[in-house]
């Protein structure tokens, strides 16, 4: 038993109403929210409702579907099967028919009612879905200043809904699959048909379809299990929690991948550019967009290297260091316990540490440990003796130049360590080393059979236009280059 | 690799494998404008050479295990001397204080990275760094306008001189290039480019070495003491950096090349049926 | 095969981490200029350097060290070995050689990582110019702002360069003149 509906595929339904109320009452039996519903059709037809409390919306469940049941006249001569209750009895939107009984679960388990009736081993799912979900907010971590301020919530459907509203075109499609042993999670596969790789769309499924495991809580989940370089620092995988971002995606060539019960959609395939680029890069000026862009790229060499640089000058190349400066270092760092490499080591992780703190703590008590952190860390050490001024300045330099990438925030701890040590060993030939195995393991990278790198791989205009930059619209001609079908107008 | 286009990429590479260990330790002594200019046509006949010896090698079995023999031994020989210049550089200059166990087992670790990543890694590393390399030894160049001796332009003009240690040591391994690229047409210019490129860059380099020194360039590591001379203000002292960058790509380059290659060789010579080259 | 190489390669470069030339730019003498002069028939070397404190009071002083030997070479030697501090070279900004010592450079031979940009002068009192404060309060320094500016004034440059005196041979002379430093003739 793998505790999934599929337990119950060779299951189905006897026809006689109490052994049927019966079945589901065993297979929930420790589940109190089961609620039955027997009514009687006319003076003879028996008919049960199954339920979840919670899961249904009540005043719909009452007026599209008891009430029409209970106020409805049987004609003397028509045989009263569940066809004939779906299409003229029922109010409901949405009605199907149904003998398995693992679709039976699963339309119970996500809202829908069930109808059985006696004499009958179909039975109907109807459509009377009613719990609650966050409502549409901009998410937290992808706010923008001018643009669309819609953001995914936890329901597939509506997520699916806003998707649509941004694309109303026959060309959008969205195929469904369950994945996940007891959670059963509805995961849907959306693209535009004339757009899409098929290969890579074909890989993506073979690649779903290859999941085992017990239940889908997040996209994390499946990402992590169906990305290539699996214990790459970097994502292979896009994600996001916006309509309007999965719709340019979409429009790009891309496949998104929608979970139900997480916000958070995937996107493939993802390139290393991307980790720069902002949501609303496209909704304001170029010029400023442009300027984002390479300060996106700048502080992202910023905050890699300059701790590890800085280390590297101090402790092995001081003649690169421009003469007042060093006398000023040499000056500040008088007396100061701790060897460099260590005091840079610590303030790193220290820095780490706050970033974590400051996400996780309540607001009411934010602004007290923001004082505490910067007088403690900032002032007192430095006065104490403890630290040096220097480098607690490019540690902290560096640790704000890596709020400008977030998507890269991760791999960017990982390498800015890396760096420090192989400097504080080797200097600048530790630096370069570091670098270069950086380069080439994210030369090699591929996502999805894309070049993670395809702007180094095949440098031009059409290649660059959205990487370092962001072009005007009118020289966006094209689609990224991993998509065959190149013209954006026209096409 | 097959249907795509490398052309910048083949250019970068053939920039950085002639700058290699060439412009760490070149004796300014013996190159000069003819030297360079020679060395270049010696290059193309080498590289000429190579393709005869690819078109031929399936036509006969003594020509094969001969070409094979050769690619193998110089491009071991390129890696080697590469590596051994590179280190001894390092520990002459830059860290003095380190033990050359630690330097090279560094530079093992990360030639032996770049030997396991695809072609492809290497190609765009190669294009990325050669820009670097090139804007940092134009800066260079251009930064030491205002201390050249103009008059110690003639230094670089005297009779041509031939030193066949020079060759053997810096420009013969550039017969391995062709077999790392799978040369044919589609690459034939870009390598030829590439490689006038990157003497044209190494004239360049010797050129400043003659305006800053003089006469006086018989000092080791030339270009980076003619370098370290250069200073803008107070703030940009010592340009240093910018050449231990261009060093390291260069050698790190012309390493992964010969290494990749005499990998690639020494398979075809243990199992002759297997495919030689790239992807 | 790949594994337990590249797990060989990491334990190596671990193994060999003791040699790795660290050091602290706030642990050594901080080398601003070198004099060289002979008296009582023996050659002195004189460093001038900036150190800084042993303790967290955030200063750093300029001092002047001294050895003596039978020639340059052991002069150096000997204030080397008298040091409790190594030697840091690296802004080394001038090399003063008293007047009747030529042009004397086998010194430098001994100094790591020489830069060819270092200036060498000569003078009649190295002792007097190491010992008065100057302007600045950094002789090594001070001597390089004294050319730049006399270079400013002269049509012709003045070449004080390590690589253009090895060259040319000829040694500018600077003197210090009511606590000032002059340079006579080019």
């Amino acid at each position: 038993m793998s505790g999934g509906v599929n337990d119950y595929k060779d299951t189905y339904l006897s026809g006689n109403i109490d052994m049927d109320i019966a079945l589901f009452k065993s297979i929930f039996s420790r589940d109190a929210v089961l609620r039955t519903r027997e009514v009687l059709i006319g003076e003879n037809v028996r008919c049960c409702l199954v339920f979840m409390d919670g899961m249904v919306n009540s005043a719909q469940l009452g007026e599209t579907v008891v009430e029409a049941l209970l106020e409805t006249v049987l004609p003397q001569d028509t045989a009263i099967d569940c066809d004939y209750i779906a299409k003229n009895v029922l109010f409901a939107n949405e009605v199907s028919e149904t003998k398995a009984l693992p679709d039976m679960l699963r339309a119970i388990l996500y809202g829908d009612t069930l109808l059985i009736k006696n004499g009958s081993q179909s039975a109907l799912t109807i459509n009377t879905k009613g719990w609650r979900a966050r409502g549409i907010k901009e998410p937290d971590s992808e706010r923008v200043l001018q643009g669309p301020r819609e953001g995914f919530d936890e329901a597939a459907m509506f997520n699916l809904a806003m998707i649509r509203r941004k694309l109303l075109t026959p060309d959008l499609c969205i195929e469904m699959m369950r994945i996940g042993r007891r959670s059963d999670t509805l995961v849907f596969v959306c693209y535009l048909g004339s757009l899409a790789d098929k290969d890579m769309l074909k890989e993506l499924k073979q690649r779903l379809k290859k999941i085992d495991i017990d239940g889908i809580l997040d996209s994390n989940y499946i990402a992590e299990n169906i990305r290539d370089s699996k214990y790459s620092l970097f994502k292979t995988m896009g994600s996001t929690e916006r309509p309007d971002i999965v719709a340019s995606r979409l429009l790009e060539g891309r496949i998104a991948v929608v979970v139900d019960g997480t916000p958070v959609v995937l996107t493939i395939p993802y390139l290393f550019s991307e980790n720069f680029q902002s949501d609303e890069d496209y909704y304001i000026n170029f010029t400023l967009a442009s300027l984002a862009r390479v300060l996106r790229w700048l502080c992202f060499f910023i905050t890699v290297s300059v701790p590890g640089v800085f280390v590297a000058l101090i402790t092995h190349h001081f003649e690169l260091l421009p003469t007042h400066f060093a006398l000023t270092v040499a000056r500040l760092r008088a007396g100061v316990p701790i060897a460099s490499v260590v005091e840079c080591i610590a303030l790193v992780l220290a820095f780490e540490i706050l970033k974590e703190a400051g996400l996780r703590m309540p607001q009411n008590l934010g602004h007290a440990l923001s004082v505490v952190g910067g007088l403690v860390v900032g002032q007192a050490a430095v006065e104490a003796g403890i630290i040096s001024a220097p480098i607690l300045i490019a540690v902290a330099f560096s640790a704000i130049a890596g709020l400008m990438v977030p998507r890269l925030t991760g791999a960017v701890f990982y390498w800015r360590l890396f760096i420090v040590i192989s400097c504080a060993l080797l200097g600048i030939y530790g630096y370069l080393a570091a670098v270069s195995l950086f380069a080439i393991r994210v030369f090699d990278i591929k996502s999805f059979g894309v070049d993670y790198t395809e702007t180094v791989r095949n440098p031009n205009f059409q290649t660059l236009k959205d990487t370092f930059i962001r072009a005007p619209w009118q020289f966006m001609k094209t689609r990224p280059a991993f998509n065959k079908n190149k013209t954006r107008k026209g096409g | 690799m097959k249907n795509k286009n490398y052309a910048l990429h083949i250019f970068a590479l053939g920039v950085l494998f002639i700058f290699g260990n060439t412009i760490i330790s070149m004796p300014t002594n013996v190159f000069n404008v003819y030297f360079l200019g020679f060395m270049c046509l010696i290059s193309y006949a080498l590289i000429l050479l190579a393709r005869l010896m690819i078109y031929l090698s399936p036509k006969s079995k003594i020509i094969m295990y001969a070409l094979n023999i050769s690619v193998l031994l110089l491009s071991v020989w390129g890696a080697v001397t590469t590596f051994a210049d590179f280190i001894t550089f390092l520990k002459a200059e830059q860290l003095p204080q380190a033990s050359v166990m630690l330097l090279s087992t560094v530079l093992i670790a990360v030639t032996l990275a770049f030997v396991y990543s695809s072609d492809l890694a290497v190609y765009k590393y190669g294009l990325l760094v050669a820009l670097i390399a090139v804007v940092f030894v134009v800066i260079c160049f251009a930064g030491g306008i205002s201390v050249f001796n103009f008059s110690s332009v003639k230094s670089t003009l005297t009779a041509p001189q031939f030193s066949v240690m020079s060759f053997i040591k810096y420009f013969l391994p550039v017969a391995v290039l062709p077999f790392f690229i799978n040369y044919g047409k589609t690459y034939a210019k870009s390598l030829r480019l590439g490689i006038a490129a990157g003497f044209t860059g190494l004239l360049l380099c010797v050129m400043q070495v003659a305006l800053t020194f003089g006469d006086i360039s018989r000092v080791a590591y030339p270009y980076l003491k003619a370098v370290g001379v250069l200073s803008s203000g107070s703030l940009f002292t010592r340009l240093d950096g910018f050449i231990y960058f261009v060093f390291f790509v260069t050698s790190l380059i012309k390493i992964t090349i010969c290494t990749k290659v005499a990998r690639s060789y020494i398979i075809q010579i243990i199992f002759p049926r297997r495919k030689v080259g790239g992807d | 095969m790949k594994k337990p190489f590249l797990i060989l390669l990491v334990v190596l470069i671990f193994a060999f981490c003791r040699d790795t030339g660290y050091r602290e730019i706030d642990r050594g003498y901080l080398v601003t200029a070198i004099g060289v002069l002979q008296e009582n028939d023996e050659t002195t070397v004189l460093i001038e350097a900036i150190s800084s404190s042993d303790v967290s009071d955030k200063k750093s002083e300029r001092v002047v060290l001294s050895g003596s030997g039978g020639n340059t070479k052991k002069a150096y030697n000997n204030l080397k070995a008298s040091l409790v501090k190594p030697l840091y070279f690296e802004h080394l900004g001038t090399v003063i050689f008293e007047t009747d010592m030529g042009d004397d450079l086998d010194l430098l031979k001994v100094i790591p990582n020489l830069n060819y940009g270092v200036y060498v002068v000569r003078t009649d009192n190295v002792k007097t110019l190491f010992e008065n404060a100057t302007p600045n309060g950094v002789l090594g320094y001070d001597v390089i702002g004294l050319i730049k500016n006399y270079n400013k004034e002269m049509d012709d440059k003045v070449l004080c360069q390590l690589y253009a005196v090895k060259k040319n041979g000829r040694l500018i002379a600077i003197n210090s003149k009511d606590n000032r430093l002059v340079v006579e003739g080019g």
